[in-house]
Order: C-alpha cells, then structure tokens, then sequence
C-alpha cells in the first residue's frame, strides 16, 4: 500500500528543513523525512493533545453552573459511566477513567481526519492495534486481578472437563482473534472513510465531499461508540462475578 | 432493523436499549465488509 502523509507533515517538513531519505520496506522506498514517515503518531499526538487541552481546561475551570463545553464534557462522562454501570455491576466506577481515555482518544484521533490537511491516526493499523492491544492487556489483567489467575484461565476451558481440550485452544484462539477484529473495525472504517472523501475531493472539491464529510463525523461518533462499547463488553466478560 | 423497528413501535420506552444493541449489531455486520476492504487493501 502507498503511503500518503499528510500536508501538515509535509509542511513541517519543509519548514523545519528535514532530510528525507528512503525507508528500507516502506512505500516502495519513496524519499520520506521521519514525520512523513511517522505521520500517524504526529496526529496521534496533536489529536491526544487536543484532547488533554480541552478535558484539563474543563478540569481547571469547574462551575456550578456549567458553561457550554463543560455541559458537553458532563454528558459524555454521564454517558460512559452509564454504559459501564449497564455491563458491569461490581465497583464499575474504577474502570471509568481508562475507558474514558480510550474512547477520547479514538473520538479526537477519527475527528481529525475532517479537519483539512490533517489524516486521521485511526487510519493507520499500528494506532488501532496500539490502543486494542491497550484494552486487551487491561481486561486481561483486570479479569486475573478480580478473579484470581487460575480462576480467570480456567474459565476458557469450559464447563465440562472432558471437552476442555477441545474448548481451551478454541477459546484462547477467540480471544485473541478479539485484537484483529477490535482493531481492524476502527482501522478500516476511518481509512475507507478516509479514501472515499480523498476521492470525491480528487473529482470536485468543491460542495461534493460535503455530505462525505458529514457522514465522516456521524462514523466517526458511531466507530468510537462501537469501540468504547466492545471494550466494555469485552471488560465485562472478563471481570464478572458469579454471585 | 425490522425487527428493531417492530420492537421500538411495541414498546417506546425500551426504545434506547433496543437502539443500542442493534447498533452494536449493525457494527458487527459492517465489520465483515471492512474486512473485505482491508483485504481489498492488502493485496493492492
């Protein structure tokens, strides 16, 4: 697959005067500097950024009576912590501030990719598998941390001994495969996204990509929904009690 | 969706819910069209 930097690192590229040079293995060896090369974790970390900016400014300036962004801010949080007290029913609320950052991180990282000259970091497989692999090792460990190590393992072998050597391999496969398609739903969604605007913008640029870019914010909502969704029933499986 | 739109018209209050496992849903069948563009993608 060819590589398409953004402009801004293109830009910075040519503002700071960075060299570029061919990468071994990387787009067919085109002349790239590092933040052409890099591009995803440069708007990962612009679209973190953002995100830390507006929360901490949030943060900083609480009132009673809230302004704007912070009824905005309010309502998200209402909303994630409903989702998780919905799945989860033992202490949910200690898992709210990691599913927080996910789903804000997902949500910036897919808005950027509307904002012009920026490329979304989501469309880049190394960001969503990042940020699966984050909330495979968290539910995993929260799973082992609530359950007890064997407890957690044994319930992949399934109620019956006998089948359990059928059941385990099949389980563990299943919960590893969760990575691929947690991962690759979030990727393909941005990038397609992504490619079908980057065309419709090739053919007119102007009014066409318009209604793309509007349907681009709506998945853009509805991926980091799914995302932050799965992560909690993934959680919630991992972290359950029986009472 | 039929179904999601017969349940939401039986009962309105459950309306939310109802939405959002069918999103959830929709999500999940959407994906294995995702697949077939990365896979569309990878083999470019």
């Amino acid at each position: 697959m060819e590589h398409h930097a953004s402009e801004l690192a293109k830009f910075l590229t040519e503002l700071l005067h960075l060299a570029r040079h061919a990468w071994p293995g990387f787009a067919g060896g085109m002349p790239l500097s590092i933040l052409e090369r890099y591009d995803h974790l440069l708007n990962a970390l612009l679209a973190a950024l953002t995100a830390m900016a507006l929360t901490g400014l949030v943060r900083a300036k609480l009132a009673r009576v809230p302004g704007g962004l912070q009824q905005t801010l309010e309502f998200v949080v209402g909303g994630l912590k409903g989702m998780i007290h919905d799945n989860i029913h033992h202490h949910p609320d200690k898992y709210l501030p990691f599913i927080g950052t996910m789903a804000l991180f997902v949500f910036f990282n897919n808005l950027f990719g509307l904002i012009p000259f920026l490329s979304p970091a989501t469309s880049n497989w190394n960001v969503t598998l990042g940020a699966a692999l984050v909330v495979f090792c968290y539910y995993n460990f929260q799973g082992m941390k609530e359950q007890g190590f064997f407890k957690y393992w044994g319930h992949f072998a399934g109620p019956i001994w006998w089948l359990s050597f059928l059941m385990f391999p099949l389980e563990i496969l299943g919960l590893f495969s969760r990575i691929l398609s947690h991962s690759l739903r979030l990727f393909g969604n941005i990038a397609g996204e992504h490619v079908v605007a980057g065309i419709f913008f090739g053919l007119m640029p102007l009014l066409l990509p318009v209604p793309l870019m509007f349907m681009g914010l709506f998945f853009g909502l509805i991926q980091t929904f799914v995302f932050t969704m799965l992560s909690v029933i993934y959680l919630s499986g991992a972290v359950a009690h029986d009472h | 969706m039929v179904a999601a739109c017969e349940g939401i018209a039986r009962n309105p209050q459950a309306a939310g819910d109802i939405r959002t496992t069918m999103i959830i849903g929709l999500a999940l069948i959407e994906a294995l069209v995702i697949y077939c563009l990365v896979a569309a993608f990878a083999i470019k």
